[in-house]
């Protein structure tokens, strides 16, 4: 320990975090080392992580800020961790107003970090609205005391459940989890397999909040492989005559967490998965899917959010992929399934959104909102039979005949499977 | 555009509440309480034939012809030439079925159990169809007066019977 620092009674020693800690204060002026007080370093009881807390004015820290803070230091694919800043949003003019009136914020959440962008050695994980606030003040000539905790050497792990919980107090969707997760736990492979088969562009990431984006997220891509694995297992094993006997259950990756299934699956391969040839011809194809479904609700009268992403909602995307993998033993039906269904006039668009958000069958609650927009089961076996039902026509769209068929065999089989044998 | 069998019982409900405000043993009053227990039993029908289409998309060789036959209400027979010869196959040709004997057949072969015809609820049921009978087979001598309560009744026993369907079937109940 040197004259400055000193550890609290709850953390153990670690001389590393000693000397990262006193190169932190020989470079950056501090309140506290200015009025000659001592640096506490602190341990967190849970991560074990190392921080301290401390005071800076808005112009010591406006230009050694970092807000594109990453989950994996030494990785240049590691993206953007944190979601992104909301500028226009009454909230953030709110504080930014605040920030020029002189308000001091506190308790914003730092890694002091050299080993990449060392320009900007304070890596934001927690008050990036803020920090900016701060930014914009002081270029304006208002610099205030504002209090930051800073936390040194820390590990892969303790990062990524730093960036988790700075996350929590406010309101962050489950799809920045899911990115945060994916990129420190697995690695950028989902994210370079989605830029390379079409369903993220070059150099883009998955949305933070899927909810306002129109492209695939982090939980959707996972569903994508899971899908594909499991009806390829199942594929396998079926005759041509017994695939459209069955009934599928397409799987929904949870949000929030890592997977188990899609973890399981991913380390089952061993790597190998994201060179997988059937996969990404799948892949391509279900991005033509999306690309054309956008594009022809665009050109319609009818131009909704809703028909626009239809191939990337959460019923439809599995089921697609399932039936992707089930097929790849069935390469006819694997070629009808993945080509684009020909659009007609009462097929308009290539999944013919209008009409799959008016069918209704008898079962169906009068709140039921149509095929395809919910993630429930039911949905997921629906579209899964859908979409097995058309590969069998090459010409075949999604007209209301197919939807009615489609349906009406998926609740018979099911019914069927209770009742006596023939 | 078809008509659900919710908006069926919406109908119904709506005929039975203005034969309830319509003048005791008036005209109108008779008017209202028949059009409810038709709309009642179009209910039931659409229903139960809605239910009857889902299984004959079935892909082949899950039932048998004449079970395929009922289903779609069509004749079967033993065909005598071609490459089925000797088979039975399902034909062209009409074959209607009574309701009860779609409701029985439903109930026993997708659900593993069957009706039980014994239940207050089978009675009423029946009671209730002999009226629609009369009402859509009228004939000399068999005029009965109708009235708001057997609208009333005629609207609860198809809600209960769709019901049984849909439960013993789908193994849950629907919303109206």
């Amino acid at each position: 320990m040197n004259g400055n620092t000193v550890f609290d009674q709850s953390s153990t020693t670690n001389v590393d975090v000693d000397k990262a800690v006193s190169d932190f204060l020989s470079k950056i002026k501090t309140l506290e080392v200015s009025q000659g007080n001592k640096i506490i370093i602190h341990q967190d009881g849970v991560e074990r992580s190392y921080y301290i807390r401390c005071c800076l004015l808005g112009k010591t820290a406006t230009p050694i800020i970092d807000l594109n803070a990453r989950l994996i230091p030494e990785s240049t694919d590691s993206f953007r961790a944190n979601r992104e800043l909301l500028l226009k949003h009454k909230t953030f003019q709110r504080m930014s107003q605040d920030a020029a009136s002189g308000r001091e914020f506190n308790d914003i959440i730092v890694e002091y970090n050299t080993s990449y962008s060392p320009e900007k050695p304070l890596k934001v994980w927690g008050g990036q609205h803020r920090s900016r606030a701060i930014q914009i003040a002081s270029d304006k000539e208002i610099s205030r005391y504002h209090g930051f905790r800073v936390y040194f050497c820390l590990t892969k792990e303790q990062r990524s459940a730093l960036a988790l919980v700075s996350n929590t107090n406010i309101n962050v969707s489950n799809d920045l989890f899911d990115r945060q997760l994916e990129e420190t736990l697995i690695g950028p492979h989902l994210r370079k397999w989605c830029e390379r088969v079409g369903l993220l562009s070059q150099g883009q990431d998955f949305p933070d909040a899927g909810s306002r984006a129109e492209r695939v997220t982090t939980q959707a891509g996972r569903t994508f492989i899971v899908n594909f694995f499991l009806g390829k297992k199942r594929g396998a094993k079926l005759t041509a005559e017994q695939l459209d006997r069955n009934f599928y259950e397409p799987y929904l990756c949870q949000s929030g967490v890592l997977d188990e299934q899609y973890s399981t699956i991913v380390t089952s391969h061993d790597g190998s998965l994201w060179n997988d040839k059937g996969l990404e011809e799948a892949g391509k194809a279900f991005a033509e899917l999306d690309k054309a479904q956008s594009e022809a609700i665009r050109k319609s009268k009818i131009n909704r959010k809703g028909f626009r992403t239809k191939a990337l909602t959460l019923s439809v995307l599995p089921a697609w992929a399932y039936v992707a993998g089930l097929l790849q033993a069935h390469p006819v039906r694997l070629k009808n399934h993945l080509a684009l269904p020909k659009t007609a006039k009462n097929a308009p668009d290539p999944l013919n959104a209008l009409e799959m958000s008016r069918y209704k069958h008898d079962e169906d609650p009068p709140t039921y909102r149509g095929l395809g927009n919910r993630s429930s089961m039911q949905d997921r076996q629906r579209m899964a039979q859908l979409f097995l039902a058309r590969s069998l026509d090459s010409e075949a769209n999604f007209e209301r005949k197919l939807l009615d068929r489609a349906v009406s065999t998926v609740r018979g089989l099911k019914s069927l499977s209770k009742g006596y044998t023939s | 555009m078809t008509v659900s069998y919710q908006e069926l019982i919406q109908d119904a409900q709506w005929f039975y509440d203005q034969a309830e405000s319509a003048q005791q043993s008036s005209p109108n009053q008779a008017r209202f309480s028949t059009a409810s227990i038709l709309f009642s039993f179009m209910a039931l029908e659409s229903f139960i034939n809605n239910m009857m289409s889902d299984f004959t998309e079935l892909p082949s060789g899950l039932l048998t012809p004449h079970e395929q036959g009922f289903l779609a209400e069509r004749a079967v027979e033993l065909a005598d030439s071609g490459k089925n010869a000797g088979k039975f196959e399902v034909t062209n040709r009409r074959w209607y079925q009574s309701l009860e004997y779609k409701i029985m057949f439903l109930v026993a072969r997708f659900s593993g159990d069957t009706v039980d015809k014994g239940s207050n609820l089978w009675q009423k049921f029946q009671q209730m169809k002999d009226i629609r009978d009369l009402l859509t087979h009228p004939r000399k001598g068999a005029a009965k007066v109708i009235l708001p309560v057997d609208a009333g009744e005629a609207i609860g026993v198809a809600k209960d019977i769709i019901q049984l369907v849909s439960q013993k079937v789908w193994g849950k109940k629907v919303q109206f």
